[in-house]
């Protein structure tokens, strides 16, 4: 990475976290794998309920989930919904994060790697710094490239679920994750 | 199972046997508390919306969306093809239904082949369009909605009443009640969170035991075959990804060709909706979860027949956010299941004769005043009032018009019957006006509804076209010289169009003009042989009398020599340069006189201002005095003229006056001209809602530029006893013009 380029991203990140924080998500920065792995055993508490793992976060960040495991994190990998329901954390890997609205683009065609996100309760999500990108133009960009593989199911998350139905009055937390955690990792290997 | 399991999650069969529109009505506004939420829904809503549409471009980004939409429904069958053909490559099965029975059989033989006992379903208006639960719970079948809203009105057996906030003319008292019933346990009247969590734990399950999933659609992105859909609750993903069988009902308007255009929508779709950036969830699915199916079932239902409509096409475009009802004052005081039948606000009046026949669209498209409030949110720019107007036109073609309005038309589309009719009002009105300008609430025999709470004005002895016929034949006065106010119109010819109220009831109003146009030093003129512009005629669906009126009205015009033809109602001059080239969309000759003419006529607020260049400070007090008045922005001024900035302009810099704002200055005073007479209750209590908010600001003068609002106010404000005044802004130019002549001499 260039001097040049950092100043940009950083921007980015900001106007990412922002984003997200108005609508209730919580971005962390972590430096490289270490700070990452640390940032999740933050958000668990050093509870020793299992961090349900998408499998295809087994191919994208291996170093995080070694790192994770050395601290001693149960990780587990769901084989449907069933077993992710109503469990404490889910930990998912972004294609993509959009900073005009605080997205993640999540590509998860497996429902095992979905699930982890559709049921739990505190849903972490990871994105590499350089997938950051600055508009929801950018994101369709992604997801038009994703549909070239004729079949799949993507979802641009934007914050923890939520619900104004009665009296349009704010309620966090329905059938979604109640709380969203965003971890960019500037440098993911 | 034990019947309390079971309860837990299944609602009662429901049959939805609509009551008629009457008894919708009258049960709506019987409830009184149904509009208390409903206006705290709105007026949070306008105020959250503004906020976040103003990050972005919202004119350029609806005319993207709009030109998307334009081509996916003018090109449709060639999206629908490219849609089907990429959806099967994923793996998809499509299906094509031509109405609602064939959507509902279909899904009821893909629920068959997987021997399916439960269904869950995501929020899908289509599928209340086709009454899909009702087919499938009559087959045995468990449906559930786990969408709250959804789920909240199932347990009530109603309809949504609101497209996107289902169950938003509830209270949250009631949804306890009905929490508790069918939960069998207590739950919280007045704590919302622990309402929402009940529900999310009741729903849950049905995610796991469904044999099938069912949703809708917000987009088919016709390069991809992949469904968007947007949610909050998450309910839309579970229901998508659990159940082994997906199903989507989708309407065939949904297509847009990309995905560059799908982002379009999204920016659109939540703003306008829930004045969100973005929903939670915005997901987009191509194909079937590896190990699962699913199955597309596109409907028809009505749409091509409404695509072949010229004047009805643009409503395909429609991305269902439901801003249209947000803003709606009738829907305010009635709720959706009375301003609507399954669709419900703007866009529900005109659809509703399309997807569900002239019948169920016959009763909520007349509590459409008019007020145009709609088209100035719709993300797509749909010409929803003038779509209303359509319809209206066909219920009244297909059903007729009532025996008295229909009287009072066909008297009023003939000029010198209305000119006589007049005449004699003006002097049999005298035991009822007893010499005044007004006829005092409650003094007319039989019609107690309707004037009870407002007086109405006495007809003039004159009308305003004979004053002016006058004032034109005088011996030629020579003006001042430079004119009293510099302005930029000094030796121009202006012709003064007084519209019908004005000419009949407050042709003092159209006197101010005269004084105001003396004063800059215009030549006044005087066009002959006008009668009413068709206005009445065409609100009221009686279009061949509103193309009469419209012709006789433009060969007069034409005939004016003068550079301007201006009118001190706004209502009048829309109907001339917007609505005359709609009606005579299918008369080329006529279209073109129309167009040709409306270059030349305004109302005389722009006038002013854009014609005239008022300057700053030229029409303030003689003696250095300011007053403070409250502007109520007519409904066609604002959202029809698009004016805002002109009346202030005026006001505060020219005449160097204040403006105490009205609160809700975009709500309709409730006038809409025989709406009033139709729906007296509702335009009651609109114009009482406007007199308080007018009573708020401290001023004492309610100015605005429309005659309707002036006797409606007026009216009101008399028979409620609360001594406001309501003026035309041309009456308080006209005065300050006279103070002036008088400190100048």
């Amino acid at each position: 990475m260039t001097e040049t380029s950092l100043a940009p991203t950083d921007a980015l990140y900001r106007q990412l976290e922002a984003a997200l924080a108005k609508v209730g998500g919580v971005c962390h920065r972590a430096a490289d794998i270490p700070f990452a792995a640390e940032a999740i055993e933050n958000i668990m508490g050093g509870s020793d309920v299992p961090l349900w793992t998408a499998p295809m976060v087994r191919d994208a960040l291996p170093a995080l989930l070694d790192t994770l495991e050395g601290a001693g994190v149960r990780l587990r990998y769901p084989t449907g919904a069933v077993e992710v329901r109503d469990q404490a954390f889910g930990l998912s890997v972004a294609r993509q994060a959009i900073a005009e609205t605080g997205s993640v683009v999540l590509v998860e065609r497996e429902l095992t790697d979905r699930a982890v996100g559709l049921v739990t309760e505190t849903h972490i999500v990871i994105c590499p710094l350089d997938a950051l990108a600055p508009s929801l133009d950018d994101a369709g960009e992604t997801l038009a490239a994703v549909a070239q593989e004729h079949g799949s199911y993507a979802t641009l998350v934007t914050g923890p679920s939520r619900t104004a139905d009665i009296e349009r009055q704010l309620t966090v937390g329905v059938q979604g994750p109640a709380r969203l955690h965003l971890i960019v990792i500037d440098t993911p290997a | 199972m034990s019947s309390t399991a079971k309860r837990s999650t299944t609602p009662p069969h429901a049959t939805h046997a609509e009551a008629p529109f009457e008894e919708r009505y009258d049960t709506a506004m019987a409830n009184e508390r149904l509009a208390v939420s409903l206006t705290n829904f709105q007026q949070s809503w306008r105020r959250d919306r503004a906020n976040v549409m103003a990050e972005v471009e919202f004119e350029q980004l609806q005319r993207t969306m709009k030109a998307a939409k334009t081509d996916a429904i003018d090109n449709l069958d060639t999206y629908l093809d490219q849609f089907i053909a990429a959806a099967e490559l994923s793996g998809t099965h499509v299906h094509l239904a031509a109405d609602a029975d064939e959507a509902n059989r279909i899904i009821e033989e893909i629920a068959r082949a997987h021997s399916v006992e439960v269904v869950a379903k995501s929020k899908s208006m289509v599928s209340e369009e086709t009454e899909l639960n009702d087919h499938l719970t009559g087959l045995g079948m468990e449906v559930v909605e786990t969408d709250l809203g959804e789920w909240i009105v199932q347990l009530r057996n109603e309809r949504p009443s609101h497209m996107v906030m289902p169950a938003i003319h509830l209270a949250r008292e009631q949804v306890g009640d009905i929490f508790s019933e069918h939960l069998q346990r207590e739950i919280s009247r007045e704590d919302v969170a622990e309402q929402v969590s009940a529900a999310r734990d009741a729903i849950r399950d049905v995610f796991f035991k469904a044999g099938m999933g069912i949703t809708g659609a917000n987009a088919l992105i016709a390069e991809s075959g992949t469904v968007m859909m947007c949610t909050n609750e998450g309910n839309g993903r579970l229901t998508s990804s659990i159940p082994p069988v997906h199903v989507v009902l989708a309407g065939i308007e949904k297509l847009v060709p990309t995905y560059a255009d799908a982002m379009r929508q999204l920016r659109l779709l939540a703003r306008s909706a829930t004045a969100q950036r973005i929903t939670v969830y915005s997901t987009f699915i191509q194909g079937p979860t590896p190990g699962h199916e699913q199955h597309v079932v596109l409907v028809d239902n009505g749409r091509r027949a409404m695509r072949e409509r010229e004047e009805f096409r643009e409503a395909l475009h429609c991305i269902r956010c439901a801003a249209c009802a947000n803003v709606c004052p009738p829907y305010r005081e009635v709720g959706g299941h009375v301003f609507g039948y399954i669709y419900s606000g703007a866009i529900g009046l005109v659809v509703t004769p399309f997807l569900h026949g002239l019948d169920a669209g016959a009763g909520p498209q007349s509590l459409c005043l008019s007020c145009n409030a709609c088209e100035t949110v719709c993300p797509v720019g749909i010409p929803l009032p003038r779509q209303i107007l359509d319809v209206r036109a066909m219920v009244a073609a297909g059903k007729g018009i009532r025996v008295t309005k229909r009287i009072a038309l066909n008297v009023y589309a003939r000029p010198r019957a209305a000119d006589l009719l007049m005449k004699i009002g003006s002097r049999a009105q005298l035991p009822l006006t007893r010499g005044s300008r007004l006829i005092r609430a409650g003094r007319l025999p039989g019609l107690k509804r309707q004037t009870s709470w407002r007086s109405l004005p006495a007809l003039a002895r004159r009308p305003l076209h004979e004053r002016v016929r006058e004032r034109c034949e005088r011996p030629e006065r020579p003006g001042p010289s430079p004119p009293l106010i510099p302005s930029a119109v000094a030796g121009m010819r202006v012709a003064l169009f007084p519209g019908c109220m004005t000419d009949r009831l407050y042709p003092e109003q159209g006197e101010a003009i005269a004084t105001v146009l003396g004063a800059l030093g215009a030549e006044m003129v005087h066009p002959e042989g006008l009668h009413c512009c068709g206005l009445v005629h065409q609100n009221s669906g009686d279009v061949d009398h509103a193309r009469d009126l419209g012709r006789r009205t433009i060969a007069s015009l034409e005939r004016v020599e003068a550079d301007w033809i201006i009118s001190g109602s706004a209502s009048c001059v829309a109907m001339i340069i917007q609505d005359y080239a709609h009606q005579f969309r299918d008369d080329p000759a006529w279209r073109e006189r129309a167009e040709r003419l409306a270059r030349r006529v305004m109302d005389f607020t722009s006038f002013l201002v854009r014609i005239a260049k008022l300057q700053k400070g030229t029409l303030a007090a003689p003696d250095g005095a300011s007053r403070t008045v409250t502007y109520h922005d007519s409904c066609q001024s604002l959202n029809a003229l698009g004016l805002s900035a002109e009346p202030r302009y005026l006001i505060e810099r020219v005449m160097g006056d204040e403006i105490a704002e009205l609160p809700e200055n975009t709500l309709c005073c409730g006038f809409g001209g025989t709406f009033s007479v139709d729906y007296p209750d509702v335009a009651k209590r609109l114009m009482t809602r406007k007199l308080t908010n007018a009573e708020a600001t401290g001023a004492h003068v309610i100015v605005t530029d429309n005659q309707g609002c002036i006797m409606h106010l007026r009216g009101g404000s008399d028979a409620g006893s609360r001594g406001l005044e309501v003026r035309h802004l041309a009456e308080l130019l006209a005065e300050r013009v006279e103070q002036r002549r008088r400190a100048d001499t």
